[in-house]
Formats: structure tokens, C-alpha cells, sequence
């Protein structure tokens, strides 16, 4: 696909909805004089300011997760990026196995690269699936020819003498080579340029039920966002794409003169593995409770 | 490739698509067979002809076999289109500019200058592409071969070799499978082998599934008098042209939309979803492609329209002149235009460069008449669970008749649009279950069935 296919509408949809769409990066939200500063030096004043500035890929100071070939797979610069280290690669690795890092192994094997998979559960995604669904997705990502590595932890990301990566090693002591790192063991809000301000953060941006900061005229959407008091069965932070929409247009709602609750009502969510498409609707726990069982049930002619 | 088995899941990874012995042994046959064609086509083959074309069906049905088996037989069943914008002949490159202008051409002989295929004049012998075809329409019809022979039967090819690579395909899929062996069908039986075993039954020829105003002939005097002058069977085909024309198509839109024709039946429709399918992610889905579309088809349609009641009221008064126009000059042009430079050159031999429909989307008045059926009576929708759309895109990327379906989706909007032929690519693709081709009740179909916004979620009753 090509980046026009995934834009949500076409070009001309800003302009002719009266959307100025400015491509800068902000630094600063003074509050005070409600005006926004931007990197160049440039102001810009608000009436109602609404923050949606996503989430960016979990570091955790590992040695070398700054050299050439290593990234996260968050933003279009992300896989512009990978476009332009995915020809000359052999092997990539990844590190951390949840839904950003499984779609990286589908988007490396596609232009057959080869993949090792870190995955520190024992099975992939077993913090979030129950047992057995682990134990069939898990399957399922060997049979794609990926060469997943369960319980094991990366240790360093090892350069080649010029800033590039070259190999990884694990918390085993293995080392396994490689031009492309990909860290995917999940994100975190992007505020950093808000602290500066006094708007309320905790891991992300505090909203309150109507999505307001602590300051009036301030809103935060999407993944950026921490519900203080969310609804039942709900989490704070919850960085997926549909819940990010529903802010939207709560908070559309809301500063057009018509306040609304965010009521997201109970959790669902959607996803797909390679070939296996899986959606969720209400809580399933990974780890059964006293009171709850599982049903699980596979054909008996699929593997 | 090493022959050696590839069990690692390590290391350098086993490529799907590199060539084996097997595959390279299959792309020769097919070459092979193609290769005949061109030496029937400069006179280089003369004799043994029925041989060399039951040689050339071999190979090329054989030789795609072996490649389409192995070249499928280790990738899981899924979804399979990787690397589509990255192929020469699938993303606008040389290939399929190649591709293009080797299809136009083969149109542009066809329908105006069949001689240099090789067609004879009366009273003499063929010569060329169409000589070799000679002993196989003996055989059907005891008759030489025409241009319309040499079309209908590389069409019917096309349609079974590409049908059986796209079954392999989506094999996951029991829609996309049921609905491929039916284009199979009724281009095989329906459009190709009846016409001629009526033919040989000196019976005029007729495809059953043609309908006017696809069928822009039907009305036309000569047709007429065909029709009136072959008995009972003539009748026949005079009844069910008028049945299948304003009875049946507007029920069967009604009960299941346009799909029932588009992308089940018909045999444009039927190519396009087979040999078209590699470029159906090339339509255009912009606003000005669509506004480009309505204009187009529907000025179609209302040329045919207009034609056909001129055809059949000079038919019965002998009066051609209407209007300071002439009936004969305006059924010339539309034959001319629309018969053969759209549907035929413009239709399939851009199919590199403006994906598969083109002529489905911009020209084809029956999909116009079944589009208007569609959009304001029918039950049929296409749903989209609720607004789950991650806005991936992959909906409208390989939407054959180049509908944004992305647009709808996002805004968990049920899609009702009068071009969509219900192919349900889109809803292969989804990687979220999003969409869903369903009929159900007509009054209520804007209406979502699911909805999930700021409110929660809710079921609605219908």
C-alpha cells in the first residue's frame, strides 16, 4: 500500500473543511497567555487547545538502542525509516511481543527477511490472552517461519565499529547477528514537552469524565490521554486506535456547547495475526480467577 | 535455492517465491504454449494444426497448474498480497505497460482488422492465429473459425486458468470460492459452449446471460428478426431476453443487489475478477475519479436508453430519421464507441493501469441499470460492525471499482453505493471482521445494526 491508502481522507478534506493543518513541533503550552510554542520560535494562540499527541515506543536503556538500524515501529518516519534499512537486511530482531511487534514480523517476512522474535513470556502475548489462544497464536507465528524465542530477554544491541548494529546479544548470553533492530515492547504517552507546563500528568495527560485537564479550555485525547476514573472493566491508558476516535468525538461534543461523558461502555478490541483474525469483547482475563472458567475450542482439523 | 527442505525457521528464510525445478518447468510449458500462438500467428505453423492447439491447451492449463501449485502449495491460507506495489507488472512499471499495449493491440486487430489474424475471406482458407483454431470449431460446430471463435475461446481460457489461481488464493474463503466456480460456469457453458452447440444445431447464436442494455443489440432489427424467424426457439430467446431484462434483474437486485450479476454471472465481470484480480488495486478512489464515473456511465446508459426504443420504433416504420438524427448512424457510433473501443480495447487492455473494472465502472449501462436497482431498491448493504475500522486502508486499496470504502467504515456507516459489485474483496481484506455483505430489510438499510460511539454500545432493532 502506499501512504495515500492509509490517510483517513484525502488532501483536499482540510482545506475545504476549514482545517488549517500545521506541520511543526510544539516545546511549550503556556497556559497562562494560552498560546502554544513551537520549535522555531513561533506562537501560536488557542481558544480551546485539545492534545493528541499519541504515544511513543518504550525504551528501557538498553546498551546500543541508539544505533543505526534500531527503532521503534510507531510513526510514518518510523517505517520511512525501516524502508530505507529493510534492502540491505539479512535478519532483524525484535524485541517484545505484543501487536506492534507481531505486525513487524509480518511486514519483515514479506519482503523475506529473516525474523527472531524475543517474547519474554512464555508464550506470546500471555500477559493478555488466556492460556490456550497463546499457545495457537504462538504456533501460528512459527509456522509463518518466524524464529520466535519465548522467555528470552534482550542484554545489548552490539555495534559493528560504526555506529551501526550488528548483532544482539540475550540475557542467555546468545548473540545472534543482525541489521535491524526493531523495539516494540510497547509505548508510553508522548508529554515530555508537556511537563514543562502546569497541566496535571501522571504516565499520561490526567482527563477528568469529560476529558478536561486541570486546566480549563484543555483537552487530551487518544493515547496520550489518562482517564483519572475510568469506567468499569477499563483501563486509564488505553492506546488503541478506536478509543482515540470515541475521544474525538466526545470532546468534538464538548467544545461545541454540547458537555459529554466519555462512556467508552465495556472493553472490546480486534486484531490480526498473520492469518488469524481475533477480536474481544468484554474482559478475558490471562489468569483465571476462582469464580470464572474458560471455553476453548478448536477445530479439529486446523493445527 | 538449495533443494534442500526448508524446515528452518531461522536464518535465511525460506523464499516462498523463488523458483523450484517444478515452478520453472511450469513457467516453459506456458511460454511453450504461448510461443505456438505466435508461430500460428506468422504463418510458421501451417499444418498439423489441431495438434499444435491441443498442445497449446496442454501446456498452458498444465504449465499453470505446476506453477500456480507450487507458488501457493507452501503459503498458508490467507490473505496474499504482498509485495503488490512493488511488482513491475502489478504497480504501473514496465511490465505492465508491456502488458497494456500488447492487449490493446491484440483488441484493435481484433475488431477492426481481423485479416492480419489471419481471418479469410469468403471462399478461402484461414490463415494465421485463426487457422490454428480451425479444427477445434469444426469440431464444435462444423465451421471455420472466426475472430469471435479465436476471442471467445482465449477469453474462456483466461477466465478457468486465472479462476482456478484465484480459488487457490482465497481458499479460506468460501464466498470468494462458490463465487469464482460460478463466473466459471457461466462463461464456460453459458457464454461459450452453448452459443455453439446452437450454432451447430443451426440455431442463431445467443448467450442466455446477456441482458439488454449490456446486450445493446437485442432490440436492433436484424436481432428482432432472428428472433422471429427461428420458431419456438426463437421465441424463446425473445421471451427470456424481455424476462431477464425487466423481470428478473430487478428482483434478483432487489433480494441480493447488483452482485448477483456483476461478480457471479456476467462475463465481463467474470474476467476481470479472475484475470483482473493482480490489478484491482490500481482503480482510482478519488472524489474526482468518482465524479469522473457518474458522468461517464450514466451518459452511457442514457445513450442506450434513448437508442434502443429508436431502434425498435424504426424497426416497425422504417423511418431512421428522428429528431435530425439517424437511427442506423447513432447504433453505428454506439457500437463503435462504447461496443467495442470501451468495453472490448479500453476495458480489458488497460487492465494494467487502471485495475480491472474499468469498463464495469466508467462505461457498462447494465451496471448503471443495476446500480440505480441497487442503491434505491434493494436489500442488499454492506455493513461495518460497528464503526471497529482501524482505518487501515487495505478496503479501499483493493477495491476493484475504486469505492473509498474506508471513508464509510471509519465512520461505522453502512456502504450503499451503486457501483459496488459485491465482490467482497473488501471484506476478505479487513483484517478487523469490520465488513459484512448482508441483505436485509430494504426501509432500514442507512441505518447500522451495530453501533459503538461516545454512547456505548448498542444493538438496534430493526
Amino acid at each position: 500500500m502506499k501512504i495515500e491508502h492509509t490517510q483517513p481522507y484525502e488532501n483536499f478534506f482540510w482545506e475545504k473543511n476549514k482545517i488549517d493543518l500545521l506541520q511543526k513541533f510544539v516545546t511549550h503550552v503556556d497556559t497562562k497567555s494560552k498560546c502554544v510554542v513551537f520549535a522555531d520560535g513561533a506562537k501560536l494562540n488557542y481558544d480551546a487547545l485539545i492534545i493528541a499527541s499519541g504515544s511513543v515506543p518504550n525504551k528501557y536503556g538498553w546498551p546500543g538502542e541508539n544505533l543505526n538500524g534500531v527503532q521503534g515501529l510507531y510513526s510514518l518516519q518510523d517505517l520511512q525509516l525501516l524502508e530505507k534499512n529493510a534492502p540491505t537486511a539479512k535478519r532483524a530482531v525484535i524485541v517484545g511481543g505484543g501487536l506492534i511487534g507481531i505486525e513487524a514480523a509480518e511486514m519483515l517476512r514479506s519482503r523475506n527477511i529473516a525474523v527472531t522474535f524475543l517474547v519474554r513470556e512464555k508464550l506470546f502475548w500471555n500477559n493478555v490472552l488466556p492460556q490456550q489462544e497463546s499457545q495457537m497464536i504462538s504456533n501460528h507465528i512459527k509456522q509463518h517461519h518466524v524464529d520466535l524465542r519465548l522467555q528470552t530477554e534482550l542484554q545489548e544491541i552490539c555495534d559493528d565499529g560504526n555506529g551501526n548494529v550488528n548483532a544482539i546479544v540475550t540475557k542467555g548470553g546468545e548473540r545472534i547477528n543482525c541489521e535491524i533492530v526493531l523495539l516494540t515492547a510497547g509505548v508510553r504517552p508522548n508529554i515530555d514537552y508537556i511537563r514543562s507546563s502546569d497541566i496535571a500528568t501522571n504516565k499520561g495527560i490526567l482527563v477528568n469524565d469529560y476529558l478536561q485537564t486541570n486546566i480549563e479550555d484543555i483537552y487530551a485525547i487518544g493515547d496520550c490521554a489518562e482517564v483519572a476514573n475510568p469506567c468499569d472493566g477499563r483501563r486509564k491508558i488505553e492506546p488503541v486506535w478506536y478509543t482515540g476516535k470515541l475521544m474525538g468525538e466526545v470532546v468534538a461534543n464538548t467544545i461545541c456547547g454540547k458537555p459529554m461523558k466519555y462512556n467508552p461502555g465495556i472493553w472490546f478490541n480486534s486484531a490480526k495475526f498473520f492469518d488469524i483474525e481475533y477480536q474481544t469483547y468484554g474482559t478475558v482475563p490471562s489468569i483465571l480467577p476462582d469464580n470464572m472458567y474458560w471455553f476453548y475450542w478448536q477445530h479439529p482439523h486446523t493445527k | 535455492m538449495t533443494g534442500k527442505e526448508d524446515i528452518s525457521m531461522s536464518l535465511n528464510a525460506s523464499s516462498g517465491l523463488a523458483l523450484k525445478v517444478i515452478s520453472k518447468i511450469g513457467v516453459l510449458l506456458v511460454f511453450s504454449a504461448l510461443a505456438i500462438f505466435l508461430l500460428a500467428g506468422i504463418n510458421i505453423i501451417t499444418s498439423n494444426v489441431g495438434w499444435w492447439l491441443s498442445g497449446a491447451f496442454l501446456f498452458l492449463f498444465g504449465g499453470s497448474y505446476l506453477f500456480l501449485n507450487h507458488y501457493y502449495k507452501n503459503a498458508l491460507p490467507g490473505i496474499k498480497n504482498n509485495g503488490v506495489w512493488q511488482h513491475s507488472l502489478t504497480a504501473r512499471g514496465v511490465f505492465a505497460w508491456l502488458l497494456g499495449i500488447v492487449l490493446t493491440g491484440f483488441y484493435v486487430l481484433l475488431y477492426w482488422y481481423p485479416q492480419y489474424l489471419g481471418l479469410a475471406n469468403a471462399g478461402q482458407f484461414n490463415t494465421g492465429l485463426i487457422s490454428l483454431f480451425d479444427p477445434f470449431s469444426y469440431f464444435l460446430k462444423q465451421q471455420p473459425a472466426s475472430q469471435w471463435f479465436v476471442y471467445g475461446v482465449c477469453y474462456t481460457v483466461a477466465i478457468l486458468i486465472m479462476g482456478i489461481k484465484f480459488i487457490i488464493k482465497y481458499r479460506h474463503n468460501r464466498y470468494q470460492v462458490i463465487r469464482t466456480i460460478s463466473v466459471m460456469f457461466f462463461q464456460t457453458i453459458l457464454a461459450f459452449l452453448l452459443p455453439e452447440i446452437l450454432q451447430s444445431l443451426k440455431l442463431p447464436y445467443n448467450d442466455f446471460k446477456n441482458a439488454w442494455p449490456l446486450n445493446y443489440y437485442f432490440f436492433d432489427g436484424w436481432h428482432i428478426d432472428e428472433m422471429l424467424h427461428n420458431g419456438t426457439f426463437g421465441i424463446f430467446v425473445l421471451v427470456w431476453g424481455i424476462l431477464l431484462s425487466f423481470f428478473i434483474t430487478p428482483i434478483l437486485t432487489y433480494f441480493y443487489g447488483k452482485r448477483w450479476y456483476c461478480s457471479w454471472v456476467c462475463g465481463c465481470g467474470g474476467l476481470a475478477e479472475t484475470a483482473g484480480d493482480p490489478f484491482r488495486q490500481l482503480s482510482d478512489k478519488s472524489l474526482r475519479a468518482w465524479n469522473i464515473e457518474r458522468y461517464l456511465i450514466h451518459a452511457v446508459f442514457v445513450f442506450v436508453v434513448l437508442m434502443t426504443p429508436r431502434v425498435v420504433y424504426t424497426y416497425f416504420t422504417g423511418v431512421s430519421k428522428i429528431l435530425f438524427l439517424d437511427t442506423y448512424k447513432m447504433r453505428e457510433w454506439y457500437g463503435f464507441l462504447i461496443g467495442a473501443a470501451f468495453s472490448g480495447v479500453v476495458g480489458v487492455g488497460f487492465y494494467p493501469l487502471m485495475g480491472s473494472r474499468v469498463w464495469c465502472r466508467f462505461g457498462c449501462p447494465m451496471a448503471a441499470f443495476l446500480g440505480f436497482l441497487q442503491k434505491h431498491f434493494s436489500r442488499f448493504r454492506i455493513t461495518t460492525n460497528g464503526g471497529q475500522c482501524i482505518s487501515c486502508g487495505n478496503c479501499s486499496t483493493y477495491c476493484e471499482m475504486g469505492i473509498d470504502v474506508k471513508w464509510y467504515a471509519q465512520r461505522g456507516q453502512n456502504i450503499i453505493r451503486s457501483s459496488c459489485v459485491g465482490c467482497g474483496i473488501c471484506s476478505a481484506v479487513c483484517p478487523r471482521g469490520v465488513l459484512n455483505l448482508e441483505n436485509g430489510p430494504s426501509d432500514k438499510r442507512y441505518n447500522n445494526p451495530i453501533t459503538i460511539n461516545e454512547n456505548g454500545i448498542q444493538l438496534n432493532k430493526f
